[in-house]
């Protein structure tokens, strides 16, 4: 009697017949396991209870960051090769031809090729990746952290997805090339085109609106759209923390873990990553969903005679190239011109590789170039229109404001209706003149400030403007009239400096800078001073309504290494008798009687961060011919930057500089002029 | 019963199939006949669920093949390629069709294999290309199908292997009613194995017929003839080819075997005989008939 198989019997043979036959690519994904997470949780648990670090240690531990940071690559290599060998009889005839006429649906047939490589590939390291959790956890016992499990699980949850992610792509990949070479270079070209698209897309788009492409509105635009990313933070975050103890500078090295804590460092990974990619995760899974049926009816309806060629290609090239062309100019920011020099010319040589490797003959070489010239412009002009118009208007549109409940300038809070209709005034303003002037590059801005209002609606309008360095701006006007410009921003708001002073902390700041008008320049407080001197700045502040004419200024700076945050500026009034006498006593500097006297310059050449020496001319020091030469190698030109001298005049507000070319001269003579006031005592 | 109907298949405007209608009978052994190109492996792979027909249907028992397991289950194909096999040891090839074909017999397996002593867990990959299909063939007949499909079924064996493998078939055929449908070109095998066969053309079928019938229906006849005559000297005779060597005249013609001779000695030779032809004859002169060069398919 002829014995039959039921479906699910059909299925699960083949399922079977799969798993078998390809599992070396099991053993490639259990050995890479080891060689990243598992090696490194136990050695993690033995170091941490053991309680010793010592230098051998360390350059072992150095030696292996790399092993585990290679078979962190490596997994993605067998991940691909996985799919493509699931799907092999895309590929080869004599595959079609042995399982095409197996007793096996093409249902069954789909599912089987897909969970195996699956099962094969990404399940053995994602559950040995998982089973390190509870090495990590007894790990932390012994750690400075509470967070270290929960990041660790957050890692090993991302990179599930991630390499399931990178298999769907593989398998949709392999169903429509048919061929080794060009599946792997649609994979490359899948992932670059999910990394970049979207959020590309998103963050070309916003810019466009917000005026200045900031990089807080960078980040914020990575949080808020759903990255289909693979290969950039998340896999960095497999690769680099694998390892992370394995650096003598990082946290977890419990000799040098007093430098800060661990879930100082985590903290921040997890507030900034873990939160949005869980909204990817959902993102994800559907898009897995989606490459999953494609990859489905590609693989259904894809003939058997097709089999070592590609499969709806032909028809979809046109599109594949235009959206290749989209990729390439978003991928290259789309800000600065040099990216549509850039985006024609890897377009180019990415339409010369499809050719070849279509061989599509000359007739239809010219057809694709002429396609590939309307996709450049059909690109570029909509990122033009998109830019120039400030994405139709929207950039310049701000709510009503009577739609406004709250208004917020960076961490200032505005809830009378006055301080919310000036401040909405102030960005109007703001926009109208410098919305289309000031649209930039990326790179690092000098210093940034947010605008957020709270609509009645519950919805939040955010809005973050950065003034940039003239180098790596386009535009056409300087960082100072940025900076002007921003600073406009919140003027006339009654409540700003009173906001200000409140928020104010002294511990957050290391340095500050004194000028004071037709007194005695710029002042540099002893070490330890600042705070004290703070202090009583922000109690004459608060407690002196009436505050009288201005005699000088200071500027607080929040941290010795980011320069490029803009200080917080304060005035100081003739009012502020304890300030004034603050700054007499502890520089032992005598506010002069007689104009005689009067301070011209200050000059402090800067070493590093700490001020190295500092030259105060008079007025009757003008006389000094020294003095009068170096005078004269001031420029009051604000486009030299870096210079390590600052040079500051009587007019508060005008910075004086010191170009390259006199520099040699200008500290020559500082010198000289030291040696003769010495000599003169 | 194994039938096409109005069966067509192209392959980027080039059409291997057309309207292709054929049956063939259970438990026969059918020959695929005709020159490369003709659609001999197109029509294996229809019949094998490997292509879909892009109009018509294939069909087994009167169910269509094409995704239909269950009806696969029923049939095996052993494609003119074995590098899918290379992978394998034959144990791992026995496994594997043990796996999706339910009546696989260990022992046909076992007496099949002692037949050939092929190595059992070297991989095939260190095989020769016959021993491969040796293979192949074995546990195909070992798994026990009702229908057995072979691509250039012949290729690579040498002689001995051949009446083998033949041998294996038969008595296949014998035991479990399998019909076996076979391309090759070698057609002196599909003369000895083949009680069925069908020359394909240009994508459609030239004839199909019991071979036996095919044999007794087109017959040579040589004469020895005073001048050289031609096929309007035997208007009574459907000439498919005649041929002046040497004094002798050589007449293919289809027909009765007594009446064409009868008609060739009403023309007085000297000497006049009816040579039986082979299967390998007879397809060259059908072709040649079809507007082939003799010679060059002679070569």
């Amino acid at each position: 009697m002829t014995k039959t198989n039921s479906t699910a019997d059909f299925f699960l043979k083949y399922l079977r017949y799969k798993l078998g036959k390809d599992k070396l690519l099991f053993f490639l994904s259990v050995i890479m396991g080891l060689l990243s997470f598992v090696h490194s949780a136990v050695a993690l648990l033995i170091i941490m209870a053991d309680g010793k670090y010592t230098e051998t240690e360390y350059d072992y531990w150095v030696a292996t960051s790399g092993i585990a940071l290679l078979a962190g690559a490596v997994i993605l290599g067998v991940v691909v090769a996985a799919a493509i060998m699931s799907f092999n009889f895309c590929l080869h005839r004599h595959e079609t031809d042995m399982l095409g006429s197996l007793p096996v649906s093409h249902r069954a047939r789909f599912w089987g090729d897909l969970l195996s490589g699956y099962v094969l590939s990404v399940v053995p390291f994602s559950l040995l990746s998982a089973l390190c959790i509870p090495f990590v956890a007894a790990a932390e016992s012994h750690m400075n952290s509470t967070l270290y499990t929960e990041y660790f699980a957050y890692v090993v949850l991302t990179t599930f997805f991630s390499l399931t992610l990178l298999y769907a792509f593989a398998v949709l990949a392999v169903s429509v090339c048919g061929r080794m070479a060009s599946t792997i270079a649609c994979v490359f070209i899948l992932i670059t085109a999910s990394m970049n698209v979207v959020p590309g897309a998103a963050r070309f788009f916003m810019a466009s609106i917000a005026g200045m492409p900031a990089r807080e509105i960078y980040y914020r635009i990575q949080e808020l759209t759903p990255t289909l990313d693979v290969l950039s933070e998340r896999l960095l975050i497999l690769l680099l923390n694998v390892p992370l103890f394995s650096s003598g500078h990082y946290p977890l090295n419990p000799e040098t873990g007093l430098m800060y804590t661990v879930d100082e460092h985590l903290r921040g990974i997890i507030d900034n990553t873990a939160a949005s990619d869980f909204v990817n995760i959902i993102v994800w899974t559907a898009e897995i969903a989606v490459i999953i049926a494609a990859a489905f009816f590609l693989t259904k309806f894809r003939k058997a005679e097709r089999t070592g060629g590609a499969f709806g290609y032909k028809y979809g090239y046109y599109a594949v190239l235009f959206v290749t062309v989209a990729v390439i100019f978003l991928f290259n920011s789309g800000y600065l011109i040099e990216s549509y020099i850039t985006t024609v010319i890897l377009s180019g040589v990415v339409f010369l590789v499809f050719e070849i490797a279509m061989r599509h003959g000359w007739k239809k070489f010219w057809i694709g170039a002429a396609a590939l010239v309307g996709s450049l412009a059909l690109t570029m002009g909509a990122a033009w229109i998109v830019r120039d118009t400030g994405a139709f208007g929207l950039r310049n549109k701000l709510p009503d404001a009577d739609d406004i409940v709250t208004a917020y300038f960076d961490d200032c809070e505005f809830t009378d209706r006055e301080d919310i209709e000036q401040l909405r005034l102030n960005h109007l303003k703001f926009l109208k003149n410098y919305g289309n002037a000031v649209e930039t590059a990326e790179g690092y801005g000098y210093y940034s400030h947010e605008i957020k209002y709270k609509l009645k609606n519950g919805e939040t309008f955010t809005r973050c403007y950065e003034a940039m360095f003239n180098g790596e701006s386009i535009t056409t006007i300087s960082r100072e009239k940025c900076e002007e410009a921003l600073e406009s921003l919140p003027l006339g708001l009654k409540d700003y400096e009173k906001q200000l002073l409140l928020n104010f902390d002294a511990s957050k700041y290391v340095d500050c800078h004194i000028l004071l008008k037709d007194a005695f320049g710029g002042v540099i407080l002893k070490p330890g001073k600042m705070r004290e001197f703070a202090e009583i700045l922000i109690g004459e502040y608060t407690s002196n309504d009436k505050k009288g004419k201005i005699i000088g200024s200071v500027e607080f700076y929040d941290s010795d290494d980011r320069y490029y945050i803009r200080p917080l500026r304060l005035d100081i009034y003739d009012s502020y008798t304890k300030t004034a006498e603050f700054l007499r006593n502890e520089n032992n500097i005598i506010i002069p009687e007689n104009d005689g006297e009067t301070l011209c310059y200050s000059i402090s050449h800067m070493f590093g961060q700490e001020p190295h020496y500092e030259l105060n001319i008079l007025k009757k020091d003008l006389e000094n011919e020294k003095v009068k030469e170096l005078i004269s190698l001031l420029t009051d030109n604000s486009n030299i930057l870096h210079t390590d001298i600052s040079v500051y005049s009587n007019d508060l507000h005008n910075g004086l500089y010191v170009p390259d070319a006199n520099q040699t001269r200008f500290t020559m003579l500082v010198f000289e002029i030291f040696a003769e006031r010495i000599s003169d005592n | 019963m194994i039938k096409f109907e109005n069966v067509t298949k192209k392959f980027d405007g080039f059409t291997a199939l057309d309207d292709l209608t054929l049956e063939i009978n259970k438990g026969s052994a059918y020959g695929l006949l005709g020159s490369n190109g003709a659609g001999k492996s197109t029509m294996l792979r229809l019949l094998t669920g490997v292509y879909k027909a892009d109009s018509g249907v294939v069909s087994i028992s009167g169910t269509p093949v094409y995704d239909n397991a269950g009806v696969k289950q029923r049939l095996i194909f052993i494609s003119d390629e074995t590098a899918q096999y290379s992978n394998m040891t034959l144990n791992n090839m026995k496994k594997f069709y043990k796996t999706f074909y339910p009546n696989f017999s260990d022992e046909i397996f076992t007496r099949l294999h002692g037949m050939l002593n092929l190595p059992l867990n070297k991989k095939t990959s260190s095989f020769s290309k016959g021993m491969k299909r040796q293979a192949a063939v074995i546990c195909a007949i070992a798994a026990r199908p009702e229908y057995l499909f072979l691509d250039e079924a012949f290729d690579g064996l040498d002689p001995s292997m051949r009446i083998a493998v033949k041998k294996m078939m038969i008595e296949a055929m014998a035991d479990n009613e399998m019909t076996v449908v076979i391309s090759s070109h070698n057609l002196k095998e599909v003369e000895e194995f083949c009680d069925t066969v069908g020359m394909l053309h240009q994508g459609k079928i030239v004839f199909t017929r019991d071979l036996s019938e095919l044999k007794g229906n087109i017959h040579k006849i040589q004469a020895s003839f005073d001048k050289e005559l031609t096929k309007e000297d035997f208007p009574e005779l459907d000439v498919l080819y005649i041929e002046y060597t040497a004094g002798l005249t050589y007449i293919i013609a289809k027909g009765d075997a007594e009446e064409n001779l009868s008609a060739v000695k009403a023309k007085g030779p000297s000497f006049c005989d009816l040579i039986p032809l082979s299967l390998e004859e007879i397809f060259i002169y059908e072709m040649e008939a079809l507007g082939y060069d003799k010679n060059q398919l002679d070569s």
